[in-house]
């Protein structure tokens, strides 16, 4: 930190005093947080990580219903991800409706179940949410009222049993979907052997013919690139797709054609909101020193790099060396402060000796 | 080649050429071969991606366009390779007679526009089609014969071959029993040809597995045989072509009581492999592709059975693709500026790589 722009409240022996325990105190958190460094950039990296696996997951959950498919023509449509996410309130990770027998469908990807009791507690509390703003959510979302909701929750194989029994215990209301990750498939799967048991319950899709076109549907990992809520780097990485590459070979990035990417991947959102994620990815990424403005609405990529795969490298470096400058500086400023306290302290104790 | 400015179509083109061959088959001094470089296009404006500088390099000669390209050679002088084009539109097929020799005037000049423009792509020859040439020209021509060929391997390909099955090889060979000896080096060594020329009585043709063909013998015989090979060729892989136009990723409109709601349209593609895929084949698969211009990016691979999945770019033609993999199926998504050549020439990766007889079709065809 500058010391110029520092305002120090100490003189003589305290600000001696003061500068000797902030040096020391900064060593020390510097020290401290270049043996945690490692941690701290396997932090990020696995919270990187984990919005490309629940990406992974929620794509798998909607892609049947963006496909030309049975589930397509029968009329259930994927409509909008994180519905109400605009509101702050809990919500669900994807809307599916179908104008034709105006069934809504209110899911949630679920990428591991280590407590099912919790789980089916955040989705009750989710589905009390959803029934609140079924009037916004109509107007908003739907342009009708739904006649009929269900509840979903899409998790992997390895889960689906234990969260059924769970749901069951818990009178239902919830329906599982079962993701095969390996062979790419989805099912509906309930564990009564009675299915009008089990529709009653609020366990399975109430329309015969969605639990048939599901059943073992084929599915994809890949479908969208970002969702509202997603990582700021999953943000960034679209970067490398909206990108042109000049004739002489740098690589540019024009604001238009990263608002077109933005466009196409949340079309669901309003215009407003898909220009502050433009917006947000372009700070950011001048931030890190990935982009570079060159001219009005335009920025030439900073790297030696030109295959796509390296960018992505470069990119990540670049985010994770800044996170962690961010986190020094925090450090930094913690260290600071302590030594003020710790000064400020000893004047205290020193005014009140003399005075007794 | 140079033919003087009047209005020809295909056949009197090539009527042309052959009865005017001994004056026009020279190439600044230098005799040169026929070639006919076949590219596949549904693009009306194709020609239009050959323009350069002034945009006079292209002329009209009837169905027939004469297009110029300069280009410097090795050593440093200027040159310029000429093409003389046919566009079949039932066909989408664009064929460029030329003698550029192919090692440098036509990679320095129509190759080069070819690999960067969308949707133009030189047509394919999948390994296993070279049988089916070699059938066809033996039913005919029961004389014909291998004489030379060229073929190779990845060390990393899943392609059998019962002899060191990881390492690069190329070979060039020739002999007269080139078509015993491809056999078996295709058996034992796991290679695939990527050009072969067949000698028959008066015809010498040589086959490239990226739709050149070189007419050694510029004649009514070897011409005859080049068109009935190309219409065999084109019957296969237009139905590839078409398949890959097909997909696309749209949006619909969906009318409510009080709302018109967008809503997406995927239409994906599907690989299809008897091979099965392991954690190690798809990173090597993953490493591979970059030296085809495709880059993988927000990668995710799991063990257990195989999960891929990752964004591809193609930097060739700048277009973007999901791919979505288990251990013997692709789904390719497409996303961006896609292009049908970029599906294509994946499809062409994994046929070559993975598995030759892997299917790619429509995913509304499989599933729908």
């Amino acid at each position: 930190m500058d010391e110029s722009t520092e305002k120090v409240q100490f003189r003589g022996i305290f600000l001696k005093k003061y500068k000797k325990i902030r040096k020391q105190k900064i060593k020390e958190k510097k020290e401290e947080f270049i043996s945690q460094r490692p941690r701290i950039r396997a932090e990020i990296e696995r919270g990187i990580e984990s919005d490309q696996r629940h990406r992974d997951l929620l794509n798998m959950c909607i892609f049947p219903f963006c496909t030309p498919e049975r589930i397509t023509k029968l009329g259930y449509r994927f409509i909008a991800a994180e519905p109400l996410s605009e509101l702050g309130v809990k919500n669900f990770d994807f809307l599916i409706y179908n104008q034709k027998n105006k069934v809504a469908l209110f899911g949630e990807a679920k990428g591991s179940v280590s407590n099912p009791r919790e789980t089916i507690s955040e989705t009750n509390e989710r589905i009390d949410v959803t029934r609140e703003q079924m009037k916004y959510i109509s107007d908003t979302y739907l342009g009708e009222s739904p006649s009929y909701v269900e509840f979903v929750i899409g998790v992997y194989a390895m889960d689906d049993e234990k969260l059924i029994r769970e749901i069951h215990k818990r009178g239902g209301g919830i329906i599982v979907w079962s993701i095969d990750r390996y062979n790419s498939t989805l099912s509906p799967k309930t564990l009564l052997d009675d299915r009008d048991k089990a529709i009653e319950l609020g366990m399975l899709h109430r329309d015969a013919s969605l639990i048939n076109a599901l059943k073992n549907v084929q599915t994809s990992h890949k479908l969208y690139e970002i969702f509202p809520s997603s990582h700021i780097f999953s943000l960034l990485r679209i970067l490398l797709m909206a990108k042109t590459v000049t004739d002489e070979g740098s690589l540019i990035l024009r604001e238009r054609d990263l608002m077109d990417i933005v466009r196409e991947e949340l079309f669901y959102l309003d215009e407003s909101i898909q220009e502050k994620k433009v917006g947000v990815i372009v700070d950011v990424a001048e931030s890190i020193g990935f982009l570079k403005c060159v001219a009005p609405e335009t920025y030439k990529i900073v790297s030696r790099f030109r295959m796509d795969k390296s960018l992505e490298k470069g990119l990540k470096r670049k985010y994770i060396k800044y996170n962690e400058r961010k986190r020094l500086r925090q450090v930094i400023e913690e260290a600071i402060s302590e030594a003020k306290e710790e000064v400020r302290g000893e004047m205290e104790r020193m005014s009140l000796e003399k005075w007794f | 080649m140079k033919v003087p400015q009047k209005d020809y179509n295909l056949n009197s083109f090539i009527q042309y050429i052959l009865h005017h061959w001994d004056e026009i088959g020279d190439e600044e001094g230098s005799r040169e071969e026929l070639k006919a470089i076949c590219v596949l296009t549904s693009r009306l404006d194709w020609v239009e991606s050959f323009l350069v500088g002034d945009m006079k390099n292209v002329k009209q000669f009837g169905k027939i366009f004469e297009i110029t390209l300069p280009y410097i050679d090795k050593f440093e002088t200027p040159r310029v390779a000429i093409y003389y084009a046919h566009y079949d539109y039932e066909k989408n097929l664009a064929i460029l007679f030329t003698t550029t020799d192919l090692t440098e005037g036509f990679k320095k000049t129509a190759e080069k526009i070819i690999k960067r423009t969308p949707n133009l792509w030189n047509l394919w020859i999948r390994p296993t089609l070279f049988d089916t040439i070699e059938t066809l020209i033996l039913s005919n021509h029961p004389e014909a014969q291998i004489t030379y060929f060229s073929a190779n391997r990845r060390f990393s390909s899943l392609i059998k071959s019962q002899i060191r099955p990881r390492f690069d090889r190329s070979i060039q060979y020739r002999g007269k029993d080139g078509s015993e000896t491809l056999r078996e080096f295709k058996y034992y060594y796991g290679v695939l040809p990527t050009v072969v020329e067949y000698t028959m009585d008066d015809i010498v043709l040589r086959v490239n597995a990226e739709g050149i063909f070189t007419l050694k013998t510029a004649n009514k015989q070897t011409i005859d045989l080049f068109l009935k090979l190309l219409d065999r060729i084109i019957e296969e892989t237009l139905d590839l072509m078409k398949t890959a136009e097909e997909l696309g990723f749209s949006s619909e409109k969906l009318e409510t009581e009080r709302k018109v709601l967008t809503i997406p349209c995927v239409e994906p593609g599907e690989i299809q492999m008897e091979t099965k895929l392991t954690m190690e084949d798809a990173k090597e698969m993953l490493r591979s592709m970059e030296k085809e211009g495709f880059s993988a990016i927000d990668t995710l691979i799991d063990e257990g059975s195989l999960s891929l999945s990752a964004t591809v770019m193609d930097s060739n033609k700048g277009s973007v693709f999901d791919i979505s993999a288990s251990e013997s199926k692709i789904t390719l998504i497409p996303k961006y500026r896609t292009s049908f050549d970029s599906f294509l020439r994946f499809f062409a990766f994994i046929t070559e790589n993975v598995d030759k007889m892997a299917t790619f079709k429509k995913f509304s065809d499989i599933y729908g």
